[in-house]
């Protein structure tokens, strides 16, 4: 006998979106929202699917932006999450779609050690839109490495993150994995193996050439 | 009265765990990923890590595929197979092109595998450097600083002794140009099929506590020498006794009655499609 509880089955499917998506960087996955969110939620369903899929209590994880006070407040109610500072924290959550929280998560995030480069933080960015194809105001991504035949491209609303990551000039293994997530609940990651080329905003976009 | 089970086994908390050291380990090819093993209702040893990763990444839509050395009917496959499924419902095949999770202990099915199919290989011993260095507080060093003389000197002192290596599975690799990983216990004729493959490759190690991965398309290097270049097993000259193939890993077996040596395909389920397709040449 099976106990088929609908979360289970929401969370398994956002799972595989999820490790598709880093398994070849530059897919882009779909995760749905859990059936009761949104009551409480001070971010977007999807977004608090990508968040609860991996963040409970074995961890430990931070929120920046405007409103990381209430979203820390309510993740910690909803997984007994244990709250770190940015530069400790396993989940670094940047529940706001802007360059400036973006670069600032980006930044903090610890990239493990040498010896443990899995201690290397995953971050969760909220960006306005993901897409495979281009579009007004979105930037594209050139991307490259492990999963990525021999290029795949990412179009995304914000990409100042990509020059935040470069930034970090890591040295591998360490490093930070990045997931995408918008509100539409597309989904696409970018672990510390890809490498970002050719960062190009589409016509109309706000910005120029930036890389 | 009956048992009421959780989708998939386990409850979310243990999915969790393990699907965060999944994400790690494809993060990180062939870096092994400590993970908090869970208690299995098979023995360590028997294929708990490769249980535990496929009931974090199995869905209702999973067709599933379960192979020990090569064949679905053999004890440690059947009964793995029947706890998922009993847990899961998921639908279960041996053919290996209607799998979308395959789990296996000790081979890669001939088939090649397709990018929307999962493989997921039983690991016994995740360190390639454990031959020579006990201490996991030293491997973790020598993984750190790419320090992998032992794993070269190994294969050095076996071409000393023997003329060649002989390490008849689980040969050492080296993947994406960092980590040396140990493949599982996969011949050598499976090994090439880890580099630039099309489909995901997850390791688990249950008794070890590890789970590390192979991404597709990501280079997969067995470990040799210029002048003793890596070759797999040669069946030169013999083919399977069923289906006649000749381009396969074999399983050399002998005839109780005559005593006679003869051969037949490992992979069972290949052998079973070329003997329905007609093919017998």
């Amino acid at each position: 006998m099976i106990a088929n509880n609908v979360e289970t089955h929401v969370a398994q499917r956002a799972f595989r979106q999820v490790l598709e998506a880093f398994a070849r960087p530059g897919t882009i996955g779909q995760v749905d929202a859990f059936p009761k969110s949104g009551e409480t939620a001070p971010v977007p369903g999807c977004f608090e699917t990508a968040v609860r899929l991996f963040v409970d209590q074995a961890v430990t994880f931070c929120a920046v932006g405007a409103a990381s006070q209430d979203v820390a407040r309510w993740l910690t109610v909803q997984t007994h999450a244990k709250q770190a500072q940015a530069q400790g924290a396993d989940f670094v959550l940047a529940p706001v779609a802007s360059d400036a929280v973006h670069a600032e998560a980006i930044a903090q995030a610890k990239p493990g050690t040498l010896e443990e480069p899995e201690k290397g933080a995953t971050v969760v960015l909220l960006v306005d839109s993901i897409s495979a194809a281009p579009a007004k105001g979105l930037t594209r991504l050139e991307l490259s490495g492990p999963g990525i035949e021999k290029t795949a491209e990412l179009y995304v609303s914000q990409a100042e993150w990509a020059h935040a990551r470069a930034e970090r000039a890591d040295e591998y293994p360490c490093g930070i994995e990045i997931l995408l997530v918008d509100g539409e609940g597309n989904v696409a990651a970018l672990p510390r193996t890809t490498r970002i080329e050719n960062t190009l905003a589409c016509l109309g976009g706000s910005k120029g050439e930036v890389a | 009265m009956r048992q009421l089970y959780n989708f998939a086994f386990f409850d979310e908390a243990s999915k969790r765990e393990i699907r965060r050291a999944i994400i790690k380990g494809v993060s990180i090819p062939g870096h092994q990923i400590p993970f908090a093993s869970r208690e299995m209702p098979i023995g360590r040893g028997w294929g708990t890590g490769g249980l535990q990763v496929t009931l974090a990444l199995i869905g209702q839509d999973d067709v599933l595929k379960v192979i020990d050395q090569g064949a679905d009917d053999s004890v440690n496959a059947v009964n793995i197979k029947k706890l998922v499924a009993e847990t899961t419902d998921v639908e279960v095949t041996e053919k290996t092109q209607r799998a979308s999770l395959i789990q296996s202990r000790h081979r890669i099915p001939e088939q090649p595998l397709s990018a929307d199919q999962i493989l997921v290989l039983q690991v016994p011993m995740p360190e390639p450097l454990r031959n020579f260095e006990p201490s996991e507080a030293k491997t973790r060093v020598l993984h750190a600083e790419a320090d992998y003389t032992g794993a070269w000197l190994g294969l050095f002192d076996q071409i000393v002794r023997y003329g060649h290596t002989v390490t008849n599975a689980d040969h050492p690799c080296l993947v994406e140009g960092r980590y040396v990983m140990a493949p599982s216990p996969i011949p050598r004729f499976d090994t090439m099929r880890l580099n630039m493959a099309q489909n995901l490759t997850l390791l688990g190690a249950g008794r070890e506590k590890k789970i590390y991965a192979v991404p597709p398309f990501t280079h997969v290097h067995p470990l040799d020498f210029e002048d003793y270049p890596f070759a797999v097993e040669s069946f030169e000259g013999k083919s399977c006794r069923l289906c006649g193939a000749t381009d396969v890993y074999l399983d050399e077996l002998v005839d109780e009655e005559t005593g006679k040596t003869y051969y037949q395909c490992n992979d069972t389920a290949y052998c079973q499609q070329r003997r329905e397709e007609g093919r017998n040449e």
